[in-house]
């Protein structure tokens, strides 16, 4: 087959050295070559001739004018033009028409010989040529910039005979990406003398040509010379394409595949189950049957009439023995090798042509395929956004003969291949063999300036296959380098690989004419793409941080530090306090309306500041209370001093609804019941309400230092103000629900702890507990309830349940505190006990007793004061008792405060941190978030 | 309740006590600072004076200096006055040159100022000016160069007029009475020359004044009594001619709807009808040639006979190869169309004509041959190529009467003051362009442009009517064309403002808060510290 094809060219090299005989002639012909598989290859060839001093004049004949300036104006010498699409099968249809010489990798590709002295001008007539080119044939030729032209060393050699090339540049250019459609063969056709119009050129039809397997137009233009000075330039002009005859065959008005009929359908015979109910369908019929109006949608439009006569314009490679069938009119010739004949149409005439059935359906009577000399497949290795390689798979069929050749890749500057991990190796062996490689043309890329060009002149030994690989990195392309479908991946172009005539070439070799041309496929490399909406989230997160910044130290540098409370009440805050005064007022007066309006026994929240409660009130409520004693006064006084603050200092405490200290109680009234708010005639009633509905009883009331209503004071105190439960010191957010958990958890009682020691006469109360509290042993007390307590912890009351309120657990200050500090206090006695664990009940109360009241006050004082560190209590040595007492309340509140604050704030971290842990530990967003921009 | 009498009395009293302490601690919490140092109140005034100062005397030259647009500076009230006409007042001094061997130098020299008044009394255009003198007797014969037209009196029968078909020479005879005495205030023969000269120079001048009057010349330049048909014609011509270039491109095509005729003898053809008259024109425009022959071309309009409508869509520009040259070279292009249509004629006395002029482009010949013409020989283009030949000097601006050299004289005279007035409106939108648009930046290469421009328009205005004023004026216009068709100029223009409120906002934003805020808090400062100071100072006084 290969013989054919060698023998096709000869024969068309003939034709166009026979042509040179009249100075301007055209020539045209098509090849039609059944292929296996129900493919068809048909080879378009048209060729057109100018005299050189026509040319130089500028007179036109069959050579296209437009083309023939633009050669003028770029001084170019010789011109090869390719727009292709498609995969040539080669495992299938075999060797290539034209031995591969009139074929380009995907896309457009374009190689010239320009007239240049120097390397700028033949740039500048490369863009001169390929701007013109682009606007000719509708292609985006004009994108063949630096970066994608090269200076081949060794794949290209000119095809026309050249006085010299000593002042011309061979540039080569290739567009992997170009989409080659109608838009360019329109002009492709205008070139032609006879325009599409008749000749075997009204065959070609868009829809039919780009609807083709593969398919190749090429535009060669070169010099030819039959003696000195007797010269020619030829334009050679060819269509190759494989129609896949179904798909052909398919009627234009149903273009659209379907499912044929179950009785049409072609059915695999040789499989073993086939049998008149069970068919295994044929993806392709393997007896070609077709008619050139149908395969090609229209007929023959007659012939070109400026060819020469003599020549067939029609041909096709197919057995004699089967028949071919004509128009009327059409002389047939059949060509003495027995594979071939050509056909002479009638020149007015339309001209179509059938190749009928074969008689037997198992032989299909066409030519096998030539055997190529090489085989090549090229395809991506490896993995991830930042490095790849490259792997050539080389296949030699022949037994016998060695294939030396020339692989040529033109690599687009981001892929930066690794000379260094280029190796070759013949496959099944484990190591490379360095002897395959003769020559390494490499040309390294300049990033954006020019690509990779690399040529390799190797040798593939018979029968065995080689595998060329090496790596490559891909760089980042900046922002603006992307093209609108950046997520497509960006095109390689295909590799070229020349296969030279003789194995030996030597030296010559530069100067030999290729034996064979093939090209891989062009590959789709993706590169690392960004978000493009990041520069604009990259101005606005660097303004931010640069302004952050900025502003951080410019204040650092421009503000004075003063204590917290030295300066300037903060902007904010007093604007919040005046919005929360005008807001307590508008709460204050609904209130009263509600409270006006309300049943009784309902409960209405009061509101939770009232900044504007007269003085007056409070004064008279205070003093209208007899002080027993100065723990309490000097609470009463601390609440107020926090009054007095409550707008600025409440810094520890943000949460301003939970903080007592901004939220003031109720007036205290008498007849109010402390529980339900139940409105009683006196005191007394009160009492006996409280008694009757809450059971609550004062214990102990013999022994009261104080009168009753100091102590229902000191209670609505408790609940009010400081919304805690009597009983067991439960801290609520608002009066109900502190009122709520007394009544539900029947907390309506108090018992006598430390804190409410102090309304009573120790001495009186003492005697009242020796003679109820019942003693089972040393460590158990029952009380007059009948509860029975154990041994518990030191400080705990006498005859008093365990409060656990945290006033007093605040008050009795942190346990770590070192004993040797207070040697001085009852306490550190206790512990000197024989179990030095716990203090024992009894000491206790014995040690109590013992003391007098003013020492016990005084003992209660420096227990507390022994709780504090040094320094403070240096600090408050110089104080009055009553002051010192004052003061410590005051500490103790602070530091109420501020653990609360401290949990409170811990607890919301928490929940932020839960919140992002479940945001960002364990569950992923599933849609990418693309800031705007 | 005795219990409580001491607890009372001891309670009230503290109390009390608690409440002052408490009241001393409230006011306390809200203490003045400690006084400052003043060197420390001098460190902080410092900071914030260099951080303003690093602002305005550093930032903002910096942000100024980087998103300025550069904006060359523009002699724009200059290139206004050239676009007005102010800058340059279009004068063209002809001389005519008179060689009268015949007579005696005083008669010679009377019946010149006799010709000149009458010609002055005949001009109503002071811009286009005739300037008569004698020619110096040495030359002998040829014409002088300095000199448009050459006027060759001799002595003959009669009074005859005739032009030199190929060098401007007026050849004028007269009989001998003719010639005025010298006490004579008018003579046949000066008026008679005077009328020749007007006539000969009427194209040109409606031209010229024509070409004023479209230019926004101030209107005392400007030609009175332009007779609107006058001004018609000359309008539809200098449409129709294409732009002034120094080389055009010529393209001869062949069309042909069938296959035949595929050759033609044109090269033989153009040396033979059309190259004497691009010879004539080479001192003004040079010319390259391509021909071609497309077969198989259908027109645009089937029709037999072809309207006038058709002929607009005649030429099939879709499928014809009729692409202008790819050198910088404008083409026209001279298309035969081998085909038996005619024209229908445009008038009832109008003769059936088969060629067209299509305005800036070209023009079409219907060539009818038998149908099996193979060939076209050079005879047969003889016709074609004649009327090519004049709607060539159609296209190329040329007047359409007097003698050849004339018009080709004329021709450059036109063309000077078509690119002079040309690259004076292009200035001038140019200068109106920089004005409207205050966001456009203005490249130094526009500016040195407009500095060539104007340079040369001058030098053109000072030699108007010679080669000199051509080349200069063909310089100028294209600089002015390449001034205003700078590509550079646009890149910017469609950014607006908002986008960059919307860069900058972020960062300035955040910045200036705190940099105002401390100017502001240090102002305060400042004027409290005066404030006390003042108190001081009086206090000290009344001290």
């Amino acid at each position: 087959m290969r013989q054919l094809f060698s023998l096709l060219f000869r024969l068309s090299f003939f034709f166009f050295f026979s042509s040179l005989a009249s100075a301007a002639d055209y020539h045209e012909q098509l090849n039609l070559r059944p292929l296996p598989q129900s493919a068809l290859l048909a080879s378009f060839n048209f060729r057109s001739n100018i005299s050189v001093s026509d040319f130089e004049k500028g007179n036109f004949r069959f050579f296209p004018r437009s083309l023939g300036q633009i050669l003028q104006h770029a001084g170019t010498h010789e011109l090869h033009l390719r727009f292709s699409l498609g995969r040539w099968d080669a495992e299938t249809w075999g060797a290539r028409p034209w031995n591969g010489a009139r074929e380009g990798g995907t896309g457009v590709e374009l190689w010239a010989w320009l007239e240049a002295d120097t390397n700028e001008e033949a740039d500048r007539k490369w863009l001169i040529l390929t701007n013109a080119l682009s606007g000719l044939f509708c292609a985006s030729l004009n994108f063949i910039d630096s970066t994608r032209t090269t200076r081949p060393v060794m794949s290209f050699h000119p095809e026309g005979h050249h006085l010299s090339l000593a002042n011309t540049q061979l540039l080569y250019g290739t567009l992997p990406h170009e989409v080659v459609c109608t838009e360019n063969l329109t002009p492709f056709l205008k070139l032609l003398p006879c325009k599409g119009k008749t000749g075997i050129a009204s065959l070609l039809d868009g829809h039919k040509l780009f609807d083709s397997s593969w398919q190749s137009m090429a535009i060669d233009i070169r010099p030819l010379c039959r003696r000195r000075g007797d010269c020619v330039l030829q334009i050679e002009q060819t269509i190759d394409m494989v129609l896949d005859v179904d798909r052909s065959k398919r009627p234009r008005h149903n273009p659209i595949p379907r499912p044929p009929p179950a009785d049409q359908l072609p059915c695999d015979t040789s499989k073993p189950y086939h049998s008149h109910d069970t068919c295994f369908p044929l993806d392709h019929t393997t007896n070609q049957d077709w008619t050139l109006s149908q395969i090609f949608g229209r007929p023959m439009k007659g012939t070109c009439p400026l060819t020469d006569s003599k020549v067939s314009p029609v041909c096709i490679q197919i057995p004699h023995s089967r028949p071919v069938y004509t128009s009327e009119g059409t002389k047939e010739k059949k060509n003495p090798d027995r594979i071939s004949r050509c056909f002479q149409p009638d020149p007015s005439a339309d001209f179509d042509m059938a190749l009928a059935a074969p008689a037997d359906p198992s032989d299909p009577e066409i030519l096998g395929p030539a055997t190529p000399l090489l085989y090549a497949e090229r395809s991506f290795t490896g993995y991830g956004q930042e490095r790849g390689g490259v792997q050539t798979i080389l296949r030699n069929p022949s037994p016998h003969k060695e294939v030396e050749f020339i692989y040529m890749e033109t690599l687009p500057w981001f892929m930066r291949i690794y000379l260094h991990t280029m190796e070759t190796r013949i496959a099944g062996e484990s190591h490379p063999d360095k002897s395959l490689v003769e020559q390494v043309y490499y040309r390294p890329a300049v990033d954006r300036a020019r690509g990779t060009q690399l040529e390799v002149r190797m040798r593939v030994p018979p029968a065995s296959t080689v595998l060329l690989t090496y790596d490559f990195e891909k760089s980042i392309l900046r922002y603006t380098e992307y093209p609108p479908d950046a997520n497509r991946g960006f095109d390689v172009p295909a590799a070229v690989i020349t296969i030279l005539e003789s194995p030996k070439g030597g030296k010559d070799a530069a100067r030999q004419a290729a034996a064979y041309t093939l090209r891989t496929t062009s590959l789709l490399c993706s590169l690392p793409t960004p978000d493009f909406s990041m520069p604009y989230n990259v101005i606005i997160f660097t303004s931010t941080a640069i302004a952050l910044a900025f502003g951080g130290i410019f204040n650092m540098l421009v503000r004075r530090m003063v204590a917290a409370d030295e300066g300037p009440e903060p902007g904010l805050k007093v604007l919040i306090g005046k919005l929360k005064s005008r807001l307590g007022g508008l709460k204050g007066s609904v209130y009263k309306i509600r409270c006006r309006v309300a049943e009784p026994g309902t409960s209405i929240t009061p509101p939770e500041s009232e900044p504007q409660r007269p003085a007056s009130t409070k004064q008279h409520a205070r003093r209208g209370t007899p002080e027993p004693s100065q723990p309490v006064s000097s609470r009463v006084e601390h609440e107020d001093e926090n009054d007095d603050l409550s707008p600025s200092d409440s810094d520890s405490d943000s949460d301003s609804s939970a903080d007592p200290s901004d939220s003031d109680a109720v007036d205290f009234t008498p007849s109010t019941c402390i529980f339900c708010n139940h409105e009683s005639d006196s005191l007394e009633a009160n009492f006996a309400h409280m008694h009757q509905t809450h059971s609550f009883l004062i214990p102990f009331q013999s022994s009261l230092a104080v009168d009753l209503q100091t102590i229902l004071w000191f209670l609505h105190m408790v609940i009010f103000s400081y919304r805690e439960c009597v009983c067991c010191g439960k801290r609520r957010r608002t009066v109900e629900a502190v009122q709520q958990h007394m009544i539900s958890m029947g907390h309506c009682r108090f018992d006598v702890s430390e804190e409410t020691k102090v309304f009573y006469d120790p001495d009186l109360l003492a005697a009242q507990t020796a003679h109820t509290a019942t003693r089972a042993d040393e460590n158990t007390l029952r009380l007059p309830s009948g509860k029975v307590l154990t041994r518990r912890p030191e400080r705990m009351g006498d005859g008093a349940t365990a409060s656990r309120s945290s006033r007093e657990r605040l008050l009795a200050g942190p346990s770590t505190l070192p004993a040797g500090d207070v040697s001085d206090s009852p306490d550190a006695n206790n512990n000197t006990n024989s179990n030095p664990s716990s203090s024992t009940l009894s000491s206790d109360s014995t040690s109590i007793q013992a003391l007098t009241k003013k020492d016990r006050r005084t003992q209660a004082l420096t227990t507390q004061l022994s709780k504090l560190r040094v320094g403070d209590q240096t600090a408050l040595i110089h104080l009055s008792a009553p002051e010192q007492r004052a003061v410590l309340a005051a500490h103790k509140r602070e530091v109420d405060k501020a653990r609360r604050a401290e949990r409170r704030q811990r607890r919301k971290l928490d929940d932020v941190g839960n919140k992002t842990a479940v945001h960002t530990k364990y569950y992923k967003q599933e849609v990418p978030v693309y800031m705007g921009g | 309740m005795t219990t409580q009498q001491p607890a009372d009395n001891g309670a009230a009293p503290s109390a009390t006590n608690v409440i002052s302490t408490s009241a001393v601690a409230a006011s306390a919490t809200r203490k003045e600072p400690p006084p400052e140092k003043p060197s420390d109140v001098r460190r902080r005034s410092h900071i914030i004076l260099s951080f303003w100062l690093i602002v305005l005397f550093l930032g903002l030259p910096i942000w100024w200096k980087t998103t300025t647009i550069y904006r060359a500076d523009l002699p724009l009230q200059e290139m206004l006055d050239w676009s007005d006409g102010k800058a340059c007042r279009p004068v063209f001094p002809l001389r005519i040159s008179i060689r009268a061997g015949a007579l005696q130098e005083q008669e010679a020299q009377n019946l010149l100022r006799l010709t000149q008044h009458a010609l002055d009394d005949l001009n109503d255009f002071s811009g286009h000016h005739l300037r008569l003198q004698l020619a110096a007797p040495s030359v002998t014969e040829s014409h002088d160069p300095d000199s448009v037209l050459t006027i060759r009196l001799a002595p003959g029968d009669a009074t005859t007029a005739t032009f030199d078909p190929h060098e401007p020479i007026l050849d004028i005879t007269y009989p001998p009475n003719a010639v005025p005495s010298h006490t004579a205030s008018s003579s046949p023969l000066a008026t008679y020359v005077a009328g020749q000269l007007r006539s000969a120079f009427a194209e040109e001048q409606a031209t010229i004044s024509y070409l004023l009057s479209t230019n926004s010349i101030p209107s005392d330049h400007r030609p009175q009594g332009l007779a609107p048909d006058v001004a018609q014609s000359l309008s539809k011509r200098t449409t129709r001619s294409l732009r002034y270039a120094p080389t055009y491109h010529l393209t001869f095509s062949l069309f042909t709807s069938g296959s035949l005729p595929s050759s033609w003898d044109i090269e033989r053809a153009i040396a033979e009808y059309m190259k004497p008259v691009l010879d004539v024109l080479s001192p003004i425009h040079n010319f390259t040639i391509d021909t071609q022959v497309q077969l198989y071309a259908t027109p645009g309009v089937q029709s037999q006979v072809l309207n006038k409508e058709d002929l607009s869509s005649f030429i099939n520009a879709a499928e014809w190869p009729l692409s202008p040259s790819i050198g910088g070279a404008p083409t026209i292009n001279f298309v035969i169309f081998v085909g038996n249509q005619t024209i229908a004629a445009l008038g009832p006395d109008a003769d059936p004509s088969r060629s067209w002029l299509i305005p800036q482009w070209g023009a079409v010949y219907l060539l009818p041959l038998p149908a099996d013409t193979a060939h076209v020989g050079a005879a047969t283009l003889k016709q074609p190529l004649l009327t090519f030949t004049s709607h060539l000097l159609a296209l190329t601006g040329a007047p359409q009467s007097g003698s050849l050299p004339l018009r080709l004289s004329t021709l450059a005279r036109i063309r000077s003051a078509d690119l002079l007035l040309r690259a004076s409106s292009t200035l001038g939108s140019l200068a109106r362009l920089a004005l409207a648009l205050p966001s456009i930046s203005i490249p130094p290469r526009v500016a040195d442009g407009v500095a060539t421009t104007i340079a040369h328009l001058r030098l053109a205005c000072d030699s108007l009517g010679t080669p000199d004023g051509l080349r200069h004026a063909r310089v100028a216009e294209a600089e002015a064309e390449r001034a205003f068709f700078e590509k550079s100029m646009v890149g910017q223009l469609y950014f607006p403002d908002e986008h960059k409120i919307a860069v900058y906002l972020p960062l300035l934003g955040p910045v200036a808060v705190p940099l105002i805020m401390g100017l502001l808090n240090e102002a305060k400062a400042w004027r409290r510290r005066r404030k006390q100071r003042a108190e001081e100072a009086k206090g000290k006084k009344s001290e």
